[in-house]
């Protein structure tokens, strides 16, 4: 995802400041989707996800002035970090929060292959991996957003989870690994059926 | 075929191959795997599936959806603050081919008018008091017209007019007359032979409105 130009930005968080509603408009288009493919891989829930992308949203229109415009983070990570605290008052409050199990797929078979992929038309192969990785436990799956979606170096994303390298690595080693197993088992399933 | 140590860096440096985020050095050890063992680019493939499959997720919203949504929650966050209101008095002010000095003015003796009724409907009980006693009174109409002697005390006065079951509905004038009604118009002319006879009491004469 590309960034707003600060200038842009700066103008449109002034605008804000002074009431202007189409400003936060702009932003929202801008920002919206990537947002919302976050938090989409926070809650694997699109309704649940559509709230909390408005919901941060509505905290940006009240507290733009927390942003530091000058500052190194990045706007999109900002609002990240809005979405990711609302997840969490989600999760505590314990409504409306539909998690997978951090056992699922935690012990995975290495036997399927790695072509799988060519068994699926495109589309296909989308939807069943996107349903794959909502098996993942969460922060596999925040970390395949960070790398795939946000294409961010390795030294970013232990920065952004405030972690090791090595333990990003292993994280999406992991999920990866999980993916295909998971693939594995439903083309395993489909070829039982045919 | 590459060894086991070279596998799982490889496996480990791949997703930030795909992603083009990897420096020379890991570039070029990405190529020499898969030029030692090209059955691995099976598994690069795979990775920019999954990478596409990333990507895909949200695609199919529009960038202004929920939008409508979201303007609508704050302009009803905003019209519960102080600062929209008065922009939007400006504003209106502004529709109407005010100035902003006039728009302040009236937004200033709006202020002051609420300020003065609000003491005046939560005014103390002695301010209240004052109130009621200041209050002007239908004044109903009298029965008889009274001379009073200037030396009778008022005490003297109050208890007689108890007595005959009258009260005073107006006067005193600058010549010291009072304006009686009674509580029995019935008792007229024997309320007003009695008064006559009273010590005090000058001269009586029957009257209509004062």
């Amino acid at each position: 995802m590309v960034e707003l130009p600060i200038p842009q930005l700066s103008t449109y968080l002034n605008e804000i400041a002074q009431g202007n509603p189409q400003a936060i408009g702009q932003i929202y288009r801008h920002y919206q989707i990537p947002l919302f493919a976050y938090v989409r891989h926070l809650v694997i829930d699109d309704s649940i996800a559509k709230d909390i992308v408005h919901e941060t949203f509505l905290t940006v229109s009240q507290k733009h002035q927390r942003f530091d415009i000058d500052g190194n983070a990045k706007f999109s990570t900002w609002l990240c970090g809005i979405a990711k605290n609302k997840v969490r008052t989600l999760q505590r409050s314990g409504r409306r929060f539909i998690d997978v199990g951090e056992d699922f797929l935690t012990e995975y078979s290495t036997d399927h292959s790695w072509d799988l992929s060519r068994n699926y038309e495109d589309h296909e192969l989308s939807e069943i991996m996107q349903g794959c990785i909502d098996k993942l436990p969460e922060p596999q799956r925040e970390a395949t957003y960070w790398v795939y979606y946000k294409d961010m170096l390795q030294e970013d994303v232990a920065k952004q989870f405030a972690t090791s390298l090595g333990t990003i690595k292993t994280r999406l080693l992991h999920a990866r690994a999980k993916i295909r197993d998971c693939l594995g088992r439903l083309d395993s399933s489909w070829s039982n059926k045919r | 075929m590459i060894d086991a140590s070279d596998l799982l860096r490889f496996r480990e440096e791949l997703p930030f191959y795909v992603n083009g985020t990897s420096g020379a050095e890991s570039k070029a050890f990405m190529s020499e795997c898969l030029n030692k063992q090209p059955d691995l680019q099976a598994e690069v493939e795979f990775t920019q599936a999954l990478r596409s499959s990333v990507k895909l997720v949200g695609a199919n919203r529009r960038e202004d959806e929920g939008l409508d949504r979201l303007l609508q929650a704050i302009e009803a966050q905003q019209a519960k603050t102080f600062t929209y209101r008065w922009k939007r008095f400006l504003e209106s002010c502004s529709d109407w081919g005010l100035s902003p000095a006039f728009a302040a003015m009236a937004f200033i003796a709006v202020v002051q008018s609420v300020i003065l009724w609000q003491s005046h409907i939560t005014g103390d009980t002695l301010t209240n008091a004052a109130q009621y006693r200041s209050m002007s009174e239908t004044v109903s109409a009298a029965d008889m017209k009274l001379t009073i002697n200037p030396d009778i005390g008022f005490g003297n006065l109050v208890v007689l007019l108890r007595q005959v079951g009258a009260h005073i509905v107006y006067g005193p004038s600058e010549s010291g007359e009072l304006w009686i009604a009674l509580d029995d118009h019935s008792q007229l002319k024997t309320i007003a032979k009695q008064l006559r006879e009273t010590p005090g009491i000058i001269d009586v004469i029957e009257v209509g409105q004062p």
